[in-house]
């Protein structure tokens, strides 16, 4: 029975979260795998984007460590309900029109982090706990600070190269 | 018409899926499927090659083995059962990429998977971006038709065609990744994409929460069960038909069983409102073009026309290729353009053109359809004892293995094949209707524009239909 992130404790949150970046940067350096062949340029952005997720999650590692010290929770991202922050990337037919570009990779990243903002301060509203609720703020602002990270390389990545298929 | 329903009676959102079956799902995973069916179709096109060499020029078409099985058996049942059933289904069984294939991955049957990759033989090129779409295929299928009175009385031509296909696809697949000739070059592929976009039957992903977590996601890059999608798709995402070529690799990858083959209702993916283009519009007005040409000129009874197609003259056969290219690429596409235009002054709403015009085309898949479909039978009803006649002697060298070789021709249902064509094309009218008002909705903001835009292309949809008729019953 998977249950929701509002049912964790604050220490099983952070955990969550902990393990929420180190799954991500799984998936953006499978995702540098799918590209490898086809486009090294975007392989390499996930791969520095795979990088940046493991510092997010070494951040977090740190305040965990600050708060629980080496105490570990028994509870996996898989056994949480709602699914945060994964990255998708969702043109499923990217490589037959050869449009996947740099700028597409950190649009994957922007809306996951995105997600995650709003998730996170979505719980914070509904939270009762008031600890819980200023957790849930804290990782509302970290998330935040990561979106606007690939929002600013977006921003410069899409004035240098916008090409794409032209949509009719 | 209720909204998100087809014709207004399936929600299109309707699936069942067909893997839920254990043993279709182990029928599936199996590396037998699609391998059992590939190596009987290349003995049965080892066949047909070699009833094209020794027909050569010499034989009349109806009694060779391979006109008659590729032109007469596998083109209707192409068009009348695969296509609009079962997707891109002979692109799973299809012989021509075969060998290109095996030498990619140097393994028939097993998977070679080395260092945490599938391995591929060649130089794995990436394929032009400038030819990243339709195009030369539809310039491909045009250029093929040209030949068409030839491959239908002359075995030497099809084999001819089909040995420079296989020769295509080999040196291609050596040079390029994965299926670039099936994705970008093979003539058949691009009518069977859009086509397949109506189909019946589609490999989707069931829950894409499940992919959205997956962290190595092996219908893309590949494991120890499977090759990474050969179409060069991303399985967990992919939302129509047109490049699914239904190998079921991601099937075999996939380590949840997140990946399912279903039944659904006809046309939802052409509502799919995104990755349309001008290549695919194309594609769908050529096929439309082709069609008409066809019927008028191998169908209809004006022999002069026929004899042009033949070849009799060689400006006959300059004057039936400049019409025919020029209606297709040309008259037709200018003729849907004036009833686009038509439709956005009607909906008087500030949408460009070419998106209209893109948008409206796939509206004309399922009349487009329906048309081949009609023209198969005038095919396979006055043609298909034939059939009996080459199973039994493939060779014209006297043999007679199945008591079949002296069946007299025998034509089926010919005084009701026009009603039949008729009917068949007026579903595919309904079908293209419903589509039509649907792809309006998409493309004007304001539903009393919608209508309005629709009605000049239910105009234009209307006059095809009735033109088509009148070449059956005329």
């Amino acid at each position: 029975m998977r249950r929701s992130l509002a049912e964790l404790s604050p220490q099983e949150i952070l955990w969550i979260a902990i393990r929420i970046e180190e799954r991500n940067a799984r998936i953006y350096e499978n995702y540098a795998e799918m590209f490898e062949w086809y486009e090294p340029d975007v392989a390499q952005t996930f791969r520095e984007m795979a990088r940046e997720e493991r510092e997010h999650g070494r951040r977090l590692s740190a305040m965990y460590a600050e708060r629980y010290g080496d105490a570990a929770c028994d509870l996996t991202e898989e056994e949480i309900r709602e699914i945060v922050e994964a990255p998708v990337f969702e043109d499923g037919e990217a490589f037959i029109y050869d449009r996947a570009r740099r700028h597409h990779a950190f649009e994957v990243g922007r809306e996951a982090e995105r997600r995650a903002r709003a998730f996170y301060a979505e719980m914070a509203e509904r939270a009762t706990d008031a600890a819980v609720r200023a957790l849930f703020r804290e990782l509302a602002e970290i998330e935040a600070e990561h979106e606007a990270i690939f929002a600013h390389r977006l921003d410069e990545e899409s004035a240098r190269d916008p090409g794409d298929r032209a949509e009719p | 018409m209720r909204e998100g329903y087809v014709l207004g009676l399936i929600p299109e959102t309707w699936r069942f899926e067909l893997t839920q079956f254990p043993w279709v799902r182990r029928l599936f995973k199996s590396r037998w499927m699609p391998l059992a069916l590939i190596l009987f179709n290349v003995f049965l096109f080892t066949l047909i090659l070699m009833a094209g060499f020794f027909g050569g020029l010499m034989l009349p078409g109806n009694y060779n083995f391979g006109i008659m099985i590729v032109w007469i058996l596998w083109w209707v049942l192409l068009m009348t059962v695969l296509v609009p059933v079962l997707s891109r289904f002979w692109c799973t069984m299809c012989p021509l990429p075969f060998l290109g294939e095996w030498l990619q991955r140097l393994r028939l049957f097993d998977v070679r998977y080395e260092k945490g990759r599938n391995p591929y033989f060649g130089l794995n090129k990436r394929w032009p971006k400038s030819l990243s779409n339709m195009w030369l295929m539809n310039i491909l299928f045009l250029v093929t038709t040209f030949a068409s009175g030839f491959f239908t009385v002359r075995p030497a031509a099809t084999f001819v065609l089909l040995t420079a296909i296989i020769a295509l696809a080999v040196a291609l697949s050596l040079i390029y990744r994965a299926r670039t000739f099936c994705l970008y070059v093979c003539p058949v592929s691009g009518f069977q994409g859009l086509y397949s976009n109506f189909a019946l039957t589609e490999v989707r992903v069931k829950d894409p929460e499940i992919c959205a977590r997956h962290k190595q996601k092996g219908c893309v890059v590949g494991n120890e069960w499977g090759y990474g999608c050969p179409w060069l798709l991303l399985p967990y995402a992919f939302r129509r038909n047109t490049y699914c070529g239904m190998c079921f690799e991601c099937l075999k990858t996939c380590e949840y069983d997140n990946m399912a083959v279903n039944l659904r209702p006809p046309g939802v993916d052409l509502l799919v409102d995104e990755k349309r283009g001008l290549d695919e519009a194309y594609k769908a007005l050529i096929m439309l073009g082709i069609a008409i040409v066809f019927f008028v000129t191998f169908q209809g009874p004006w022999g002069t026309l026929k004899d042009w197609a033949n070849a009799a003259t060689l400006s006959g056969y300059l004057a039936f290729i400049g019409l025919h290219t020029s209606w297709n690429l040309i008259v037709l596409p200018a003729i849907f353009l004036l009833f686009v235009w038509l439709a956005r002054r009607a909906a008087g709403q500030p949408v460009p053109l070419k998106k209209v015009y893109v948008n409206f085309s796939y509206a004309t898949v399922p009349l487009g359809l329906a048309a081949w479909i009609a023209f198969s039978l005038g095919i396979i009803l006055p043609n298909g004892s034939y059939l009996l006649h080459v199973l039994s002697d493939p060779f014209a060298w006297g043999w007679d293995l199945f008591g079949t070789a002296h069946f007299p021709w025998t034509p089926v249902f010919t005084g009701i094949m026009p009603y039949l064509m008729i009917l068949t094309l007026l579903i595919g009218l309904l079908f293209s209707m419903d589509i039509a008002f649907k792809i309006a909705r998409q493309t004007f903001a304001e539903p009393e524009a919608a209508v309005r835009g629709a009605l000049p292309i239910l105009g234009f949809l209307g006059a095809m239909t009735w033109g088509l008729m009148w070449l059956f019953v005329g």
